[in-house]
């Protein structure tokens, strides 16, 4: 039995929950438990157990290889790689294969049989058998690979059928995602009580029943009015498995990297309580049924054509390694005290800040991004090649016999394109996103949608960002401030391009410090400036001070610190900023944040 | 000696772009004729992945002897090595200023990239 642990975004407590409920299931004698941490861009969930020694093996993928005798530099196989994987220069093929996707179309065009493959390692599955109550397993995408599927792929094929396997998947709802929910008997998507978490719990929950999966919602952080979730749940018919309450010990736990179940019998109790109705839910049918994001339509999409250029702006753009660390609320709260200037959301993958600014939206048009198949079915005569060339298994043959490209799956490499002897498919630019414009009380505000299980490779971020710039043509201000994306990859790249000054926010725990650390240099590269603003500083004081000082050597102003407040959870269930509620410590600290940043900075 | 910016404008008063693969343009400038030309790099800006490598291959096809830039990734680097093209990095500010301080040989050529690709 396969259980997938998901949530529509980080930091929402899934890689807790995973670990507290394989602890506890592992207590039953009759089950044998096993955890594989699918995030394989970032596998934690091994932080948080005392793991001995792993077994590690690699993960190879064919990448082609270039006979020098043979090429003739013709450039066919670079002009036919999607991917930029490869390109002729001085009279040679130069193969990058961390960019390759093994299409293996490279091979299919070449005129004199030049390209051959080789097996070459993209990453490693680990697997730990003994001194934890479970087995574990984890796979790792080796830096600068592409093919997360691929290494979710294998580490699936390593589950035992007869275990009770707890998957706990990467954030998001991206392919790697996808991949995951391919092995599910049962999804979990833990969530918190916000209009941010529904937010992106709808996202999650989607993908989830599109694959028609039974789902199940366990609600983190709860302080017992959760209608927003449990109103979400009804509509949808999932059913709620759950509720962790909001307490601050919890959260000191966790930034000392402790099982919760382990520590507070409450937890184990609930866990107990969960793998019981997890035991139900995987013999259930989920209702199904497709959702209308209002997100996806285009309005007025003529209105982005007819924008002012750009005057000089100053840019600011709010970013933190990894989610969940309050970044939204506090980009909130200081757009509030900027009125007059312009926002843009670049957490395309889960857009919450027009949800806080209470934005209305004025125009919206749709982003299209890399190449997909069609398949005209007046033309197939369903032969079968396409699906046989294939890789990505993203081509299947209908009962009436035509072909059909399978959505999401697809990657683009055109190989089904070149093999069909019925000029049948024709690769069109895909449907990624919309891009949308609102306008708020504070200011104008660009944000974006990226479609369910769509990669976000910075490019829609871009097309934020720009239209940002375009719409301070359409106020008064000089000044842009962006909520960035989370992590330190592409989407944050390219929400810093341009700006002025970065302000990095982190939590006092163990992985705030291992993030800042990444983006402060990901920032100093650029040559952007950085201050830093400490949230929940009062948590852990440990940590604090180590955050504290790593900015004294990065010699980086901390703009300020903000103390733990349940005054921010309360405010965030009602869907207000900071500024919109009663005075309280947080609100006094962001205001103090908002002075400084005006006095160091001039912003 | 032809030198090439990734640049954000057209011309020598443009700026130079920090982001190599994703530059909206690469400006030309022959040291000898004093020659402007530049090519937008579009394509390159809606590319999924690669970018580097493939705006490299085009500044290789501007026949340029040296690549002038902010930063330079490995994958562009290789690229740029492999076609025999000198890279200086660190580089900021408009191309003409950028020019002069190459001319009176403040700049210097770059042994490998300066940034990890990808920045992962």
């Amino acid at each position: 039995m396969n259980i997938v642990i998901a949530s529509g975004k980080g930091g929402t407590g899934k890689t807790t929950v995973a670990v507290s409920l394989a602890r506890i299931w592992a207590n039953d004698p009759e089950s044998v438990v096993h955890l594989a941490d699918c995030d394989v861009e970032a596998p934690n969930a091994r932080l948080f157990l005392n793991a001995g020694r792993a077994a590690s093996r690699p993960v190879r993928l064919p990448k082609p290889v270039i006979d020098a005798a043979e090429c003739t530099a013709c450039g066919k196989c670079a002009a036919a790689c999607n991917y930029n994987a490869l390109t002729v220069i001085a009279g040679r093929v130069l193969c990058f294969p961390e960019l390759c996707h093994s299409c293996e179309v490279c091979s299919y065009v070449c005129p004199v049989q030049a390209v051959t493959y080789t097996p070459v390692e993209i990453g490693k599955i680990h697997r730990v058998e003994k001194g934890l109550p479970f087995t574990l397993s984890w796979g790792e995408l080796a830096v600068g690979q592409v093919q997360a599927p691929d290494i979710i792929r294998e580490l699936r094929s390593g589950l035992d059928p007869a275990a009770v396997n707890i998957l706990d998947a990467a954030p998001g709802c991206g392919c790697a995602v996808r991949e995951t929910f391919a092995a599910a008997d049962a999804v979990v998507l833990v969530t918190e009580p916000t209009p941010f978490g529904l937010n992106d719990l709808r996202l999650a929950a989607e993908l989830s029943l599109q694959l028609r999966l039974p789902t199940g919602i366990v609600i983190n952080r709860s302080e017992g009015r959760d209608e927003i979730i449990e109103d979400f749940a009804r509509d949808r018919g999932i059913p709620l498995l759950g509720k962790i309450p909001f307490e601050r010990k919890y959260a000191e736990s966790y930034s000392a990297g402790a099982i919760l179940a382990v520590q507070y019998p409450e937890i184990a109790a609930f866990m107990r309580d969960l793998k019981k109705k997890i035991r139900i839910l995987v013999s259930t049918v989920p209702s199904g049924g497709t959702a209308v994001f209002e997100s996806c339509r285009e309005t007025a999409p003529e209105l982005f054509s007819a924008l002012p250029p750009p005057p000089d702006l100053i840019q600011t753009v709010v970013i933190s390694g990894k989610g969940g660390t309050g970044k939204t609320t506090l980009s909130a709260a200081l757009a509030a005290l900027r009125p007059g200037s312009t926002f843009f959301d670049a957490d395309v993958d889960a857009s919450n800040l027009p949800i806080l600014l209470h934005g209305t939206r004025i125009a919206s048009r749709k982003f299209t991004a890399g190449l997909k198949a069609f398949i005209s079915s007046d033309r197939c005569t369903g032969c079968g090649e396409c699906v046989a060339a294939c890789r990505f298994k993203a081509i299947r043959q209908r009962e009436d016999g035509g072909c059909e490209a399978v959505a999401g799956s697809c990657e683009g490499c055109g190989l089904c394109r070149l093999v069909c002897p019925a000029d049948a498919v024709e690769m069109r630019p895909a449907d990624t996103g919309y891009l949308h414009w609102s306008e708020s009380e504070y200011g104008q505000l660009a944000h974006a949608f990226l479609n369910i299980g769509e990669e976000n490779s910075g490019k829609l971020v871009t097309a934020v960002r720009n239209c940002a710039a375009a719409l301070a043509g359409v106020g008064t201000g000089r000044h842009i401030l962006g909520d960035g994306a989370p992590g330190a990859g592409c989407p944050v790249i390219a929400a810093l391009t341009g700006c002025q000054l970065a302000i990095a926010v982190t939590e006092p725990t163990v992985s705030g410090i291992h993030d800042l650390k990444r983006v402060i240099k990901l920032a100093a590269h650029f040559g952007i400036a950085t201050s830093v603003i400490i949230n929940k500083a009062d948590i852990n004081p440990q940590q604090t001070e180590a955050v504290r000082e790593l900015c004294r050597t990065e010699q980086i102003s901390v703009l300020g610190e903000v103390p733990f407040d349940e005054a921010v959870g309360q405010a965030l269930q009602e869907g207000k900023h900071l500024l919109e509620v009663p005075p309280c410590p947080a609100r006094t600290a962001i205001e103090k944040i908002s002075k400084q940043l005006k006095f160091e900075f001039n912003i | 000696m032809k030198l090439v910016f990734p640049a954000n404008g057209t011309n020598l008063t443009a700026v130079i772009e920090p982001r190599f693969g994703r530059s909206p343009y690469f400006v030309c400038y022959d040291t000898e004729t004093a020659i402007v030309e530049s090519i937008p790099n579009d394509q390159n800006l809606s590319a999924a992945q690669g970018a580097g490598i493939q705006a490299a291959t085009t500044v290789a096809g501007l026949g340029a002897d040296y690549a002038v830039c902010s930063h330079c990734g490995p994958k562009a680097f290789r690229v740029l090595q492999a076609a025999g093209i000198k890279v200086i990095c660190g580089a900021q500010g408009r191309l003409e200023d950028v020019i002069k301080d190459f001319e009176a040989g403040r700049l210097k050529e770059t042994a490998a990239a300066d940034v990890e690709g990808h920045w992962l």
